[in-house]
């Protein structure tokens, strides 16, 4: 099922686009990340998404019902930038406020902060809390009432290390319950840690979209070695399925156009040439968010 | 139902915020000290400022103060919301724009009543302890001119402070929303006296804050209303202006907020 379709989604601010012509859709149950450099439009797309930025061209529906309604009903929820809060309010009232706007019980309160660890600062002022704390009150708020959808932009943006280690931790327990999750990030490393899916945003368009796995897997390419590195650059480099085919240390890297390792080692064993390891090499989703956005660069 | 939602996180916003507290602590020193005047006065004179004479002090004397802390309080809740991205928050949260819009607008005259309602329990208590004990009566004029000042006392309010809520939409800050609302007393001032200037006094007196003066004085609506306050416009006239202004500003208000992104 669907959960969050966006068609033809477009936002200009007088002559600056910001985003244009943006599709996508987002399945039950996926984590997806919305990944793209500072300033690609994602932000924008998320506010789109959410109702508060109007688009200037495009659809948006969220559980093939309009936004308006599926915010009412409580069926997403989640932040846009950094997390907004009364900074004059405790945590747990800012809590009391968001379950009294989604018609929620306020015992519902103190579990939500339970799941975050918020329990004890809870009754503290939330502008003495760090960002971190925000951040995962954020999260409590967000959880409140149990959306189906959670949409989080850059839940660990300025978060250190280990508080960015505790909000993936948090997103991948709350995917475990089966929640569709799509949130935003420039940082890789997260995406690929815990996402299903990615969509990739340069300058607000929409550079390649999928499943993680697909995009890593989209060329693989092999990593072998033997005793005479260079008499097996040689070999494979005149081997015709073999691409992009490079030394490096005491390894060569190539990509196989037929995917079939079990006859490069057999071609390469009737040149007396007998391998110490070959193994495949995945595509780092850095590799393709690199390429991705050198094309983009490069059309503009 | 949501009506009740909005009025309650208004009411919710408002009390735990200590700046909230902080304007009413500031009006009520001033509300007391120019209600205590008129007290301490009298009796330093060794007269009474006491019912019914005390009424028109009451309803009238500290109205320009409730006016302005009440355009201040509406200044300060609603441009935060903006600066703190509350007011976006509330709607991702399902709250709808109309929802939100509606909790702002309510609390505009339920600020002006509390605040309006202060004064007037403050001023009854000290009159009350200084009225003359041969005094019966508790009002010289027909109860209509205390019920329609103190409406129109509000409507005066009220018209300022949406004002102030339009402003406040308009430049999302609190210091410049609070900064734009004071000056543009002085903006109305100059304006009607240019006009006046021109002979043009039935346009210079129904300027926004104009009407919001004459509504706030206790003249206007005796019996025989008093010639010397406003020759121009009956006070129905005066009344409705400050209707027409109230909603203009709120419809202003509404458009501005729903037409711009959160």
């Amino acid at each position: 099922m669907n959960v969050l379709e966006v068609q033809g989604l477009t936002k200009r601010y007088g002559e600056k686009t910001a985003v244009e012509d943006l599709s996508l859709t987002v399945q039950q149950g996926e984590v997806f990340g919305f990944l793209g450099p500072n300033g690609s439009g994602k932000t924008t797309t998320l506010g789109m998404i959410f109702g508060v930025i109007s688009p200037t061209r495009g659809t948006v529906s969220l559980f093939r019902e309009s936004v308006r309604e599926a915010l009412a009903r409580g069926r997403v929820c989640g932040t846009l930038e950094q997390p907004n809060f009364y900074p004059y309010m405790t945590g747990r009232e800012n809590l009391r406020v968001v379950a009294t706007i989604k018609g929620l019980r306020k015992e519902l309160i103190a579990p939500a902060l339970e799941a975050v660890d918020l329990r004890e600062p809870a009754g503290r002022e939330v502008k003495g809390y760090s960002l971190g704390m925000k951040q995962r009150l954020a999260l409590a708020a967000a959880m409140l009432g149990d959306p189906e959808f959670l949409i989080l932009d850059e839940p660990t943006n300025g978060l250190d290390p280990e508080g960015m280690r505790e909000i993936r931790e948090l997103i991948v327990q709350l995917s475990r319950t089966g929640r569709t999750i799509l949130f935003s990030t420039h940082l890789l490393d997260e995406v690929e840690k815990i996402c299903t899916h990615v969509a990739i945003l340069k300058r607000g368009r929409l550079q390649r979209s999928g499943a993680v796995a697909q995009f890593t897997c989209a060329a693989v390419t092999f990593r072998l070695r033997a005793e005479d590195t260079h008499q097996l650059f040689e070999a494979v480099t005149q081997y015709e399925c073999a691409r992009n085919v490079r030394a490096a240390g005491d390894a060569v890297y190539a990509e196989l156009t037929d995917d079939r390792p079990a006859h490069l080692s057999r071609y390469l064993a009737g040149r007396g040439i007998y391998l110490k390891e070959l193994s495949n090499q995945r595509q780092s989703l850095e590799e393709v968010f690199l390429a991705a956005t050198a094309e983009a660069t490069a059309e503009m | 139902m949501r009506i009740y939602k909005a009025l309650w996180l208004e009411w919710f916003k408002l009390r735990k915020r200590l700046a909230t507290w902080g304007v009413y602590i500031g009006f009520l020193t001033l509300t007391m000290f120019v209600l205590g005047v008129p007290f301490y006065s009298a009796r330093h004179r060794g007269a009474y400022w006491g019912f019914p004479e005390a009424w028109e002090d009451i309803l009238t004397l500290g109205a320009p103060i409730a006016s302005i802390f009440g355009a201040v309080l509406v200044a300060l809740t609603v441009s935060s919301e903006f600066e703190w991205r509350t007011c976006r928050q509330n709607v991702i949260d399902g709250l709808s724009k109309d929802e939100w819009f509606l909790g702002k607008l309510l609390s505009v005259p339920g600020i002006c009543v509390a605040l309006y309602g202060t004064q007037i329990i403050l001023g009854a208590v000290l009159a009350f302890l200084d009225t003359h004990p041969a005094h019966k009566a508790a009002v010289s004029y027909p109860l209509s001119t205390y019920v329609m000042t103190g409406a129109g006392a509000l409507l005066g309010m009220s018209c300022y402070s949406l004002m102030a809520l339009l402003i406040s939409i308009g430049v999302r800050s609190a210091g410049p929303a609070i900064g734009l609302t004071l000056i543009y007393q002085v903006f109305d001032y100059i304006a009607a006296r240019t006009l006046r200037g021109f002979e043009l006094d039935g346009i210079a007196a129904l300027l926004p804050f104009q009407v919001n003066i004459a509504l706030l004085e206790f003249k206007q609506y005796l019996p025989q209303p008093s010639r010397a306050l406003d020759y121009h416009w009956s006070t129905p006239n005066l009344l409705l202006a400050g209707i027409i202004w109230a909603a203009a500003f709120a419809a202003t208000a509404r458009w501005l907020y729903l037409r711009r992104d959160l």
